[in-house]
């Protein structure tokens, strides 16, 4: 007879094999990484360079960003419908992001297809067109994005969060910029962006699929492996020091939430503290079982969800709270908040560290599953420059984070006195709550 | 859904979608003797499982006085049983290296969980725990009647256009239950009692209504025991009935305006279909991608790159169990008016209306088809999901495998006879979405 009441033990242990990494250089010095995976007829290549909206000059923010959604808009001997015609009609899937600190296309091909796909992909890359009537186009389109961006109560609190936590430096921008930068960008401007940051040697090749290195180097002969080479300034990052913790609000009519957002600056992704960070936000707010969101959501229902971690970018990072609650409960929330902070200042407990070392450890394999995900792994190790063997060493270094580096990662780097609240809300329902803090209150237009 | 993933600020990293696998997604499917369905699928390429179970039933099986039930019923699944307690569910989860969701639709209600493989007992032990001996009490009810209506808020109140699918819905439906979304009202989700939830677990939580679907790295023998043991001994329910309720034509247009927290227009167009898996369902769903999927689609090259009218367009098939709707729209450039685009909009629906798509394009639309329909298979929670739904909604889960072949029995002529037999006036929705602003 079954006995319910006994939870199940795992069975034997599972078997899994980090995938290995090739790594090579082209011609021209290109990085490129390798993950073979064999399971299906499909390869994905991710060309990223270093340089994001970082780079944007001061009064044309959104440069690289609008570099982005031209880039890919007619290349090499297609137009931008003919591009897109082409790419559609042999079923593979481009994408273009950016981002601070990267700009990155990203190409999904059947192996069948790959080579037709990957010269229109080296196109792009190496021959965009850049013509006067898609700027025309795509930069209208970006001003339209930014007034629908500004309608959204959590872009408004998260592009808020980032000006003030980076302020003065380059971070503090949104990447899609503003409207009176925008206004300012040119083709010209888009063309010169493009000349300035697309060299081998701050790009990398990112390649994972059904493919051999052979093949890769015959693939970008004559294409990606003729990009120039030559060095580019890296913008300067002065180091921020995060001032006292204030309010600041931005008002929204009939707001049917608050938008909240709490935090400060914090050190980059290469400090030898990133574990024990990870551990103690695991706890804090970084999964659904969290301290925070065992108490807003599944004790007080103030909120759909809550969540808390540190988000780095490349010379360093910040750390954050983000939930949205009923305008009401918004001074209940953030009181709840800093008392969740005042806790962890606290203490913290044996099995509250168990359950986080067996959370991220246990669910690691899963991290490996797709093409998207592998890919998306490689892209984190280069783009924070971390160790050959950072996979191969990730369950050990999480295992052997003691439980003082964790109580000390909750001390050392979230600091109650200079924790930025931003609040964007209706008005006339939060602001009396607000002033019961006792902490200065700066009202912004947004 | 129980809860939503942050969009952290690198967002951009996260979008690359992907192609599936292209081969035969080979199963076993059987009863157990309470009816359960159960159906396995193994691959050991990544040693992870995905265990998931469909029950059937969803908005439309509500009472019109209770919209939103099935969704809110959903969160209190999470809420602890007679031997897992309250808030343990998650925990028990994630402490295995588990993830763990659900959704509600229209018609169906979907959990997942997915562990590596040899947690395959614990999740199972967690599943049937909660459909034999769930423990709905006054502290989850009223805990999670807050956070469903955080959750509208967040999800529909405060988002620019948030409103648009229950602002179509309830016009394009009188009796039919498909008026109202699964999300329901906030006047009806603060009424549900707990009698009621207590009511609906034994109506429709019952084995006999349910498909059990496990993919990943698995031994089936194995698997199939540690089934009989969970599963086999939970009593069967009464037979649930679906409701039978047939909505009338529309018999005319109608159109209206709503008023939101936007700066930029939309004008839509929502159209009667008939329901999934009709021949004219597959020709309506590729018309829907000729159109408005991608950038070298339709509206796209005609509306937003040459006239630079609109700033996106998109389409909707709402493919449901009962008729559901065909939803295209655009939203207005800057200063462009409403009525100007609603009228680009209707002339490209009068070109598929009025003449073959040429065989360049409709090639093109059968590649994209096929990627489309490979790409759903790339992870095991996406084929345990599929196999429990394809059983649930059409009692064939090896449509994973040939439903591909009902769409690409499509003919070039189908498209135009069902564009000329669904998309006409009177058989549409209108809303033009206008900036709180211009209300007068």
């Amino acid at each position: 007879m079954l006995e319910r009441s006994i939870k199940p033990e795992p069975q034997k242990g599972i078997v899994f094999e980090i995938p290995e990494i090739e790594k090579f250089e082209l011609s021209n010095g290109l990085k490129v990484f390798l993950v073979k995976k064999n399971s299906l007829p499909i390869v994905q290549f991710n060309y990223m360079t270093g340089s994001g909206s970082k780079s944007d000059p001061e009064n044309k923010k959104g440069l690289a960003y609008l570099t982005a959604l031209l880039i890919d808009e007619g290349a090499g001997n297609l137009s931008a419908l003919e591009l897109d015609n082409e790419i559609e009609s042999l079923g593979s899937v481009l994408k273009v992001s950016c981002d601070h600190d990267s700009l990155s296309i990203t190409l999904l091909t059947l192996k069948e297809h790959i080579n037709k796909s990957f010269e229109i992909f080296s196109d792009i890359i190496l021959r965009p067109r850049f013509e006067q009537d898609d700027f025309n186009r795509e930069h209208k389109k970006l001003l339209n994005k930014i007034i629908q961006a500004g309608n959204e109560p959590s872009y408004v609190a998260d592009t808020v969060f980032e000006k003030l936590i980076f302020e003065s430096s380059n971070y503090m921008h949104p990447a899609m910029g503003r409207k009176e930068t925008v206004e300012n960008i040119t083709n010209q401007d888009v063309i010169n962006f493009y000349k300035n940051n697309f060299y081998a040697d701050n790009s990398a090749l990112i390649v994972t699929g059904n493919i051999t290195k052979n093949e890769i180097i015959s693939l970008t002969g004559g294409g990606i492996s003729d990009l120039k080479t030559g060095i580019i300034d890296e913008p300067k990052f002065e180091s921020l020091k995060p001032g006292k913790g204030k309010i600041y609000f931005v008002h929204k009519d009939d707001a049917a939430q608050s938008e909240i957002r709490v935090g400060h600056i914090t050190n980059g992704r290469n400090h030898p503290d990133y574990f024990a960070k990870l551990l103690m936000n695991t706890i804090l707010g970084g999964q659904f079982s969290s301290r925070l969101n065992s108490n807003l959501r599944e004790d007080k229902g103030f909120t759909y969800g809550i969540n808390s971690g540190f988000y780095y970018n490349k010379v360093s990072g910040q750390f954050e709270i983000s939930t949205a609650v009923q305008s009401q409960n918004t001074g209940a929330a953030i009181n709840e908040i800093f008392s969740e902070i005042k806790g962890i200042h606290e203490n913290i407990f044996d099995e509250e560290i168990e359950f986080a070392k067996s959370y991220l450890i246990k669910r690691f394999p899963s991290q490996f599953e797709t093409y998207s995900q592998v890919s998306r792994q490689i892209l984190t190790l280069v783009h924070y420059n971390l160790p050959d063997d950072y996979f191969n060493t990730y369950i050990g270094k999480i295992e052997g984070t003691s439980n003082q580096d964790i109580k000390n990662a909750a001390l050392n780097y979230i600091n109650m006195d200079e924790l930025k609240i931003i609040v964007v809300g209706d008005k006339n329902i939060v602001f009396d709550d607000l002033k019961k803090f006792n902490k200065e209150i700066i009202e912004l237009d947004f | 859904m129980k809860e939503i993933t942050k969009l952290i600020v690198f967002v951009f990293f996260i979008s690359a979608s992907l192609f599936g696998q292209i081969k035969k997604i080979n199963f076993t499917e059987y009863d157990l003797d309470n009816g359960l369905h159960v159906i396995l699928h193994q691959d050991d390429s990544t040693p992870i499982v995905a265990i998931t179970i469909t029950y059937h039933v969803g908005s439309k099986n509500e009472d019109p006085q209770r919209t939103g039930f099935a969704h809110f019923f959903e969160h209190l699944m999470f809420e602890g049983s007679k031997y897992v307690k309250r808030g343990e569910f998650d925990k028990i989860n994630q402490s295995a290296g588990g993830i763990n969701n659900a959704y509600t639709t229209n018609d169906i209600t979907h959990y997942y969980q997915v562990y590596p493989s040899n947690q395959l007992k614990l999740g199972l032990w967690l599943e049937s725990e909660r459909l034999l001996h769930l423990n709905i009490d006054s502290i989850g009810v009223e805990t999670q009647r807050k956070v469903v209506k955080e959750e509208r808020s967040q999800r529909y109140d405060n988002q620019p256009y948030g409103g648009l699918l229950e602002e179509t819905f309830k016009r394009a439906y009188k009796v039919h239950p498909y008026k109202w979304r699964p999300i329901g009202s906030a006047q009806y989700i603060d009424q549900a009692t707990l009698n009621e939830f207590m009511e609906f677990h034994s109506k429709y939580y019952v084995p006999n209504n349910g498909c059990l679907s496990i993919a990943g790295d698995i031994d089936i023998t194995q698997t199939k025991k540690w089934i009989e043991e969970y599963f086999s001994d939970i009593p069967k329910g009464e037979e649930v009935k679906q409701p039978e309720i047939i909505e009338p034509p529309l018999n005319g247009e109608i159109r209206d305006t709503v008023y939101d927290n936007i700066q930029l227009p939309l004008a839509l167009q929502a159209y009667r279909i008939p329901e999934q898996g009709s021949l004219d369902y597959y020709a309506l769903d590729m018309l829907s991608s000729v159109l408005a999927s991608g950038q070298s689609s339709r509206f796209y090259k005609e509306l937003v790159d040459k006239q630079q009218k609109a700033v996106s367009t998109g389409s909707f098939l709402f493919g449901l169990e009962d008729p559901g709707l065909f939803i295209v729209y655009g939203i207005c450039n800057l200063n462009v008016p409403i009525d100007e685009l609603e009228l680009l909009i209707q002339n490209e629906l009068d070109k598929v209306k009025n003449g073959l798509i040429d065989e360049k394009e409709f090639e093109k639309l059968q590649n994209q088809t096929e990627s489309a329909f490979v790409n759903s298979n790339s992870t095991m929670e996406g084929i345990a999901g599929s196999l429990a739904n394809y059983y649930t909604h059409y009692g064939n889960a090896d449509l994973i495998n040939t439903e591909i072949n009902r769409y690409m029995d499509v003919t070039r002529e189908d498209l135009m006879r069902v564009a000329k037999k669904y998309l006409n006036t009177d058989n549409r929705v209108v809303l033009h979405y206008l900036p709180k602003s211009a209300k007068k």
